[in-house]
């Protein structure tokens, strides 16, 4: 696997990620019978409640080129941290109603330890780090901004 | 020289637009306050800056075809 590490894959995707493609992905490594480990990772939106109205959509937008360059850097990252045999990642860009899938990440290795524990690191990464907008669209087709909670301003 | 500048998500709302030429702004720390003056609602929001899709920290100069974007705080995953 080691000439797939270096390979840029597109990891933004035109709506919700679909039941479908992510049981076409698991099946997809049945060949690589070296993995005894795979963790799945899948964000759904969330019908939150906001200003007393429920959230029924999220409307995403990125800055696309920085956005695939740094969840390219973040696979690069996780590959030299941790043994890992393969990893995926997909983002939803557009309208993602809730209760379908807008983030799918897909880390394999030997053991389970160390899926664990990238994974969720790869997670974390990716909410803090890949510029990414979420415009959360309500029941009364107003809207608000989503944001993560572990925003930091590095220019304040 | 002329830099091109890229508004996401509320700023774009803002803003009132997605992207802009701006024409002789020497570094970021001008270009931002150049903003301010313009849309006075940038003053109270949160955004880091990128250049060339990197965010920086504190002021950089500019230079002809730079891009640079303010990104409001991301909502990813």
């Amino acid at each position: 696997m080691e000439e797939k590490k270096h390979k840029v894959h597109k990891v933004i995707q035109q709506g919700a990620i679909s039941g479908e493609f992510i049981a076409t992905s698991i099946n997809k490594h049945s060949g690589k019978t070296g993995i005894g480990a795979h963790t799945i990772f899948l964000g759904q939106v969330r019908s939150d409640k906001k200003e007393g109205k429920e959230v029924v959509a999220i409307d995403y937008s990125a800055y696309e080129e920085m956005a695939e360059k740094e969840f390219h850097a973040i696979r690069e990252e996780a590959f030299a941290k941790y043994k890992l045999t393969c990893m995926h990642i997909h983002h939803s860009i557009g309208l993602v109603k809730a209760g379908e899938i807008s983030l799918f990440v897909f880390v394999s290795a030997v053991h389970r330890d160390e899926v664990f524990t990238a994974c969720a690191d790869i997670v974390t990464q990716i909410k803090e780090r890949v510029p990414i907008w979420g415009k959360e669209i309500l029941e009364d087709g107003t809207h608000l901004w989503k944001v993560n909670n572990k925003y930091v301003d590095k220019n304040g | 020289m002329e830099i091109t500048v890229l508004f996401f998500g509320e700023l774009a709302e803002v803003a009132g637009a997605s992207k802009m030429a701006v024409q002789n702004i020497e570094d970021t720390q001008s270009l931002t306050e150049w903003m301010v003056g313009k849309y006075p609602a940038l003053k109270n929001r949160t955004y880091r800056v990128a250049v060339n899709k990197e965010v920086i920290s504190g002021k950089q100069s500019l230079k002809n075809g730079d891009e640079v974007a303010l990104l409001p705080p991301y909502a990813g995953g």
